[in-house]
């Protein structure tokens, strides 16, 4: 019995693990339901405040290049490059 | 038998779980360089299971023989100066060479026409990567830097036997022993450029340059070197005392399939 409320325990840990792996991966999906709630209600406004959330979410090239520059130079430091 | 069943499937999750959390690129070797392109990552699926396969199919590959090389004189090429200036580095065992880390808040770096790439680390070689026909130098010295948009320069210096370079002996003293060892609170302070050929304009480099890739795995390419065209010297004591730490830690000479050597001299 012992063994298998540990058992239980270990599954449930494991689950809630990938459960939390995924959620990073589903990241981008809130952008969609965005979407879908545009044709409820007062479309014009709604559809303005997506476009300015989708040009927040997207970061600029400059935002990117500092992004690949802290990358590399971290990489660089740990290896030899 | 529920047991059983239970058991079986808390392994299999816990083991992939595991494998996927841990999973980090596979070990390389010196002795395994012909091979490189082929190591794998057991834990990762085609083609991430083969995550140096660059070194093995790159076309833009480093180290070259210079010797060998098409060397076109171009005129406006950009000026190179090198602003390496005093630092407090901390110096780390990598594994597979002598490397020193610059401190956080140093501010040197290689100008590059207008840009100033940012001076990341150095590390050496023994014996000298990049030849020139049958010459070989004792060793070389990797002066590493990184631009705004992530792209690596490096800057190369030979290194011939001569007298004893101090800068060279503080990096040796205090480089620690252990792989993956980093030596960050010595406190020793000296100025970078003087692990430069001495004088030599540093504001206005002689230099051959081409593009390449990092001689060491993940052998990615997109590299642009700058090889000087002046040694700096080491005594031979120092190459004996550099060679405890690794020795014959550099890769041999690939293709340079069509790739021209620009030169300002």
């Amino acid at each position: 019995m012992r063994i298998k409320l540990v058992l239980v325990a270990v599954l449930s840990l494991s689950i809630s693990c990938f459960a939390e792996s995924g959620e990073d991966q589903s990241k981008p999906l809130p952008a969609a339901d965005q979407v879908g709630n545009i044709s409820t209600g007062n479309e014009q406004p709604v559809q303005i405040k997506v476009e300015k959330k989708k040009s927040k979410s997207q970061p600029s090239q400059e935002e990117i290049n500092v992004d690949k520059q802290s990358l590399m130079i971290d990489y660089c430091r740990k290896h030899t490059c | 038998m529920k047991t059983n069943i239970l058991v079986s499937l808390a392994s299999i999750i816990f083991t992939g779980y595991v494998t996927m959390a841990v999973s980090a690129p596979p070990h390389w070797s010196y002795e395994e360089e012909p091979h490189w392109g082929a190591l794998e990552d057991a834990s990762q699926v085609v083609p991430l299971r083969y995550p140096y396969a660059e070194c093995g199919i790159g076309t833009h590959q480093s180290p070259v023989d210079l010797a060998n090389a098409r060397i076109v004189k171009s005129g406006p090429l950009n000026k190179l100066m090198a602003r390496y200036g005093i630092d407090t580095p901390s110096f780390i065992n990598t594994g597979h060479a002598i490397q020193v880390n610059t401190s956080p808040d140093f501010t040197g770096g290689l100008k590059v026409g207008k840009e100033l790439l940012p001076l990341i680390q150095l590390h050496f070689h023994e014996p000298s990567e990049h030849v020139f026909g049958d010459k070989k130098f004792p060793a070389e010295l990797h002066f590493v830097h990184v631009s705004q948009d992530g792209k690596i320069a490096v800057l190369a210096v030979t290194i011939n036997i001569g007298e004893e370079n101090a800068v060279f002996q503080t990096i040796l003293d205090n480089m620690p022993y252990g792989s993956g060892e980093e030596n960050s609170t010595s406190g020793v302070r000296f100025k970078l450029s003087n692990l430069l050929p001495s004088g030599i304009n540093t504001a206005n480099l002689e230099y051959l340059t081409l593009a390449g890739s990092l001689t060491t795995p993940p052998c990615s390419e997109g590299v642009q070197w700058y090889v000087l065209t002046k040694s700096i010297a080491i005594s031979s004591a120092q190459l004996e005392q550099m060679k405890t730490f690794y020795s014959n830690n550099a890769r041999s000479v690939q293709s340079l399939n069509e790739r021209s050597v620009l030169s300002n001299r």
